[in-house]
């Protein structure tokens, strides 16, 4: 199998993973023949407003309310030495703090705050992924090893952050190679984070200049302690 | 007799659910959609139930009509319109697996029909060519063209150029 092939494999594995479960409304034929009627002029009303939320969806998903909890790919939700159980997407509000800068960078913090009455946990590091406009297309950040990467919990209202470092694409640009290609100088209007065990994401308006070359390509921290 | 065709319709419809779900979200890309084909195909499946009795392979035979009824299916909005969420699940670690997995789904999302069924049968439910071919009732030689063309669209995406051109007629193991 070809590395494609693997890839378009894994893509449906994974999405496989995301299918609706079945309801006793899903396989009653009273329960399927009493929707049918009742739906059959609505439907193309609908579908179009199901479509305009799948949209919206998108924007909101960080807070939105799972039908299920989500769980370890084992099906079971993963919990650590401390009893607590690792944050779910939809437990915390995601949000971008103020931007920082020095040396040519710029420095962006996540923060992430518990809004559930339970205490969770965050370890390692964040995903985040950049959507392109100039030219169209992902950018992920690289991981910046900075500090310890230990496993924190949050407690109900608390926060912790995780820092995104943007360096300045102008540190690459001569007068004679105004784009410069050490640097591949794109465009981010959107910034994606995904928390490690969650489900969702959360979608963030962010607007910057950055490099796509790996030699300055944005980087992420590990979550650390809010304020530390 | 009713009483017991449709206990014992209900009774395969329940334990084949997650798996019809699972093909028909894979095809339709959207969850809404995915309930309505399902039901869709388990109303014409239990009208024919009636006529001919339990299947020989009920499973085989679920999917079949799936497949079938996605491909004819008037009320599924063009590929085009189809949006899937993002993908979940995915670790801090593998920003980049997510990426690519999420390009893959976005265009399956924009490949005709049929193409990307095929991709769900063969690399999903790892149908040989054969079985493919009798499932969307086609030949053979069908099957690997839909599946080439289908790669070709996959490898247009400009972060998945760096793969190989040799995909789309896969090499059977023995």
């Amino acid at each position: 199998m070809t590395p494609l092939e693997e890839l378009v494999r894994n893509t449906l594995t994974a999405q496989a993973q995301q299918a609706p479960r079945p309801t006793q409304a899903t396989t009653s034929i009273d329960a399927i023949t009493q929707r049918r009627s009742r739906s059959s002029w609505t439907t193309p009303l609908l579908a179009a407003a199901a479509s305009a939320l799948v949209v919206v969806g998108l924007v909101l998903v960080a807070n939105r309310p799972h039908d299920v909890p989500a769980t370890s790919p084992t099906g079971i939700p993963t919990a650590n030495t401390t009893g607590s159980t690792a944050c779910l997407q939809h437990q915390l509000q995601i949000h971008l703090g103020r931007t920082g800068g020095a040396a040519g960078s710029s420095y962006v913090p996540i923060v992430f705050r518990n809004t559930s009455a339970q205490s969770c946990t965050l370890s390692g590091y964040p995903s985040v992924v950049f959507t392109l406009v100039s030219p169209s297309g992902t950018l992920a950040a690289l991981h910046n090893p900075v500090g310890s990467s230990k496993t924190l919990v949050v407690d109900p209202g608390k926060r912790v952050h995780a820092t995104v470092a943007i360096t300045n694409p102008d540190n690459y640009m001569t007068s004679t190679n105004p784009a410069s290609s050490t640097c591949g100088l794109v465009h981010a209007a959107a910034m994606t984070v995904q928390v490690g065990s969650g489900t969702g994401a959360a979608v963030l308006a962010f607007s910057s200049d950055m490099c796509q070359n790996k030699n300055g390509r944005p980087t992420v921290t590990p979550y650390a302690k809010h304020g530390h | 007799v009713e009483v017991d065709e449709r206990a014992e319709f209900e009774q395969v419809a329940v334990a084949n659910a997650p798996a019809m779900l699972r093909w028909a979200y894979l095809l339709s890309g959207d969850h809404g959609l995915a309930e309505d084909l399902v039901q869709e195909s388990l109303l014409k499946v239990f009208r024919r139930w009636k006529r001919s009795g339990t299947p020989r392979n009920p499973p085989a035979y679920l999917r079949q009509v799936i497949v079938n009824e996605y491909l004819s299916w008037r009320r599924l909005r063009s590929n085009s319109e189809v949006v899937g969420p993002p993908l979940e699940g995915a670790q801090p670690d593998h920003a980049e697996a997510w990426i690519e997995r999420d390009l893959v789904w976005r265009a399956m999302s924009r490949l005709p029909r049929r193409q990307r069924a095929v991709l769900v049968l063969r690399y999903y439910e790892d149908l040989t060519d054969a079985d493919i071919a009798t499932t969307l009732g086609c030949a053979e030689g069908t099957v690997r063209s839909l599946a080439s063309r289908a790669f070709l669209t996959l490898r247009a995406e400009p972060q998945l150029d760096r793969y190989d051109h040799s995909v789309g007629n896969r090499l059977e193991t023995p």
